[in-house]
């Protein structure tokens, strides 16, 4: 396991989702039971979690099923009551204030849910009655905007779940919000939807300034979106950081990748002088190093055995490898 | 105040979402115009019975009260669980009414007597109300239940409360949609009513002679009485809302909120020596709010002693603990 690494602040940015020691806990049974019965049954789903979101930025949230995100995520929006702890959303608190805080929020919690009988149009205009500064070019713009125009007279019940999310992804950006707290939003799109959304979340931060909280099991998308992520494990947020401080952080070991003329005498060399684990793929030879000065090792012993070397890379992680290290 | 209008139009839109409010304005018409016949062929068919009510001489009136006592004398009330039946207070509704009109020398030609099925205007319109608010009653509970437990289990509840809507504007928008929109086709169908009787028996102009709560007997414009009769139907409906969304939110199903009303509506006064005191309100409510028609105070108090204003003070108690729980549990509940 490693270290926890928290890294809260960023310059230049002003906090605008600042969560402080937030718990929330479900009670499993339909009746609720003695003090003790309920205290020993109780399932923690967020367990006394802090972060701040700076304003601008694009803040990931990842964690295995059940690791708590969607949880936390509707403790934010005022969907679930918190036990202990305090959450503040563009200065409102999110559990007392929560419609002026919604004022500035847009929102998609687990999959839309919208009304079947009515079409994609009637429930974004029922939508946007909530808010004074919604007109019908907005609704057309953002129609627009998430790829919907060709399906957006017909009746909700009969979208794909990509169409689905597109409307959700429509109702959360009507208002033009401050604040984006998205869960789980491009689950079920295409692989071209994904990079419109990408883009489009991009643009939002970029151009609007909107601050955006995703949560996603896509690490990849989130590894190209997002200027931070927080990786969550049995309800508590173990790691923040930004990919790059997360790679340089992260775990000792790296993994070179050596073209040399060649392969298999390389790994022999490798294997047999040094110790390190090694893999040919491709006709490259992959080691496994603990620390920058093994590399040097490495080649030293290469070049002492009469091979060319070609190449030699360091294999950055991906959020992928970052994150199995951190729920592992 | 804008959030919560846009929340009630919403609420309405729903409710009327493929036109339902006219499906069921149709059915009720459909059963009124049945009962319209019905009440042609009844008239034909008893129309000598009734005239001879109307004629009930002094002494005849005077042989019924004496029937009447002799009931309550030989009446052995149930005094395990010290709830009264509801034969005593028919009885006593019986004697109040007639010794009313021996005392004011009243016939039954000289008022109205706004029984369900008497061949007059007040008793057409007695009838198509009961009628509509059996249609009205049940669609308002489906409607409380589907837009609190029905939206809060199928999720569109949580689409809701991302708006910037308090908690409490968006529970007083379901309610007050369900409400209002019954209560107008409630409206709407006395006024045809109003209209058909008419036409078909003409214009009251005798006043009405009811009983509350059989002990006291009393006499009103024919208006007074209508305008009454429609408040305590539209408190009715209030009232089986508030217990529609009460019920949801015990479960957060629809189905089930929905079976409970409905047995409670259904078998209210079969289960009311069941549930006793815990019933007390409801039953105190729901029986006594018929206090206006004369020989209609078959549902009697529950607890000895009771009278009209004790069952309506219960009555308000009920409802305000009733609303109290169902804003307060929807304030603090988890939506999603």
């Amino acid at each position: 396991m490693v270290g926890v690494v928290l890294n809260d602040n960023k310059e230049g940015y002003m906090s605008i989702i600042e969560i402080k020691n937030v718990t929330k806990t479900y009670c499993p049974t339909l009746f609720k039971k003695s003090k003790s019965a309920q205290t020993s049954k109780r399932i923690v789903a967020v367990d006394n979690v802090s972060l701040t979101v700076q304003e601008g930025e694009i803040f990931g949230l990842v964690g295995s099923n059940g690791a708590g995100k969607t949880t936390l995520i509707k403790t934010m929006l005022n969907l679930a009551k918190v036990d202990s702890g305090s959450i503040s959303i563009c200065g409102y608190d999110s559990q007392k204030e929560s419609k002026k805080m919604l004022q500035n929020v847009g929102a998609i919690v687990e999959e839309p849910t919208l009304f079947k009988e009515m079409t994609g149009m009637q429930n974004l205009k029922m939508l946007a009655e909530y808010h004074s500064n919604v007109s019908q070019e907005r609704i057309e713009q953002v129609v627009d905007i998430v790829g919907l125009r060709e399906r957006i007279n017909s009746p909700f019940s009969t979208y794909s779940l990509g169409m689905r999310q597109r409307l959700g992804i429509a109702q959360a950006i009507l208002h033009s919000p401050k604040v984006l707290i998205l869960d789980e939003p491009i689950n079920g799109f295409d692989p071209q939807g994904i990079l419109q959304m990408r883009e489009l979340f991009k643009r939002l931060s970029r151009e609007y300034g909107t601050t955006i909280l995703i949560s996603s099991h896509i690490l990849s998308e989130m590894e190209e979106l997002c200027d931070r992520v927080g990786i969550m494990k049995n309800g508590q947020i173990v790691v923040v950081d930004t990919i790059e401080n997360l790679r340089d952080n992260m775990g000792s070991e790296l993994l070179v990748c050596i073209e040399c003329s060649d392969s298999v005498t390389a790994c022999g060399l490798v294997n047999n002088m040094l110790g390190y684990p090694t893999k040919i793929v491709g006709g490259k030879l992959y080691v496994k190093c603990a620390k920058q000065e093994d590399v040097n090792e490495v080649i030293k012993a290469l070049l002492g055995g009469n091979l060319e070397i070609f190449a030699v890379n360091t294999i950055k992680k991906n959020l992928e490898q970052i994150y199995l290290e951190v729920v592992k | 105040m804008r959030e919560f209008f846009a929340a009630y139009k919403n609420e309405c839109y729903k409710i009327n979402k493929k036109g339902k409010i006219f499906i069921v304005m149709a059915v009720i018409v459909g059963l009124m115009l049945i009962m319209t016949l019905g009440f042609g062929l009844i008239n034909d068919m008893i129309g000598d019975y009734s005239s001879s009510i109307v004629d009930m001489s002094r002494e005849e009136m005077q042989a019924v009260i004496d029937t009447q006592k002799a009931i309550i004398e030989n009446y052995k009330p149930n005094k395990k669980v010290g709830l009264v039946d509801n034969t005593i207070y028919k009885a006593k509704a019986e004697i109040v009414f007639y010794q009313y009109l021996l005392d004011n020398n009243l016939n039954m030609s000289n008022i109205i007597v706004p029984n369900t099925l008497s061949m007059n205007s007040a008793g057409y319109i007695e009838t198509v109300i009961s009628l509509a608010m059996g249609v009205i009653t049940i669609f308002a509970v489906v409607m409380a239940c589907k837009n609190l437990g029905g939206e809060k289990a199928n999720g569109t509840l949580k689409m809701q409360a991302l708006r910037p809507v308090t908690r409490k504007q968006m529970l007083s928008a379901k309610w007050l949609s369900v409400w209002s929109i019954s209560s107008l086709m409630l409206i709407v169908i006395v006024v045809v009513a109003q209209i058909v009787a008419a036409i078909k028996f003409g214009i009251e102009t005798k006043p009405v002679v009811g009983v509350l709560n059989a002990k006291v007997a009393v006499k009103m414009p024919y208006l007074t009485y209508l305008t009454l009769q429609m408040l305590s139907n539209l408190i009715k409906l209030f009232c089986i809302i508030q217990l529609s969304h009460f019920a949801c939110s015990i479960f957060w199903k629809k189905g089930s909120g929905l079976a409970i009303v409905m047995l409670l509506y259904f078998l209210g006064s079969g289960v009311e020596q069941l549930l006793g005191f815990i019933y007390v309100g409801y039953i105190g409510f729901w029986g006594n709010l018929n206090f206006l028609s004369a020989f209609g105070v078959g549902e009697a108090p529950i607890l000895k002693g009771m009278n009209l204003f004790s069952m309506i003070a219960i009555t308000l108690l009920w409802q305000v603990a009733m609303m109290t729980y169902n804003y307060l549990h929807f304030d603090k509940c988890d939506i999603a």
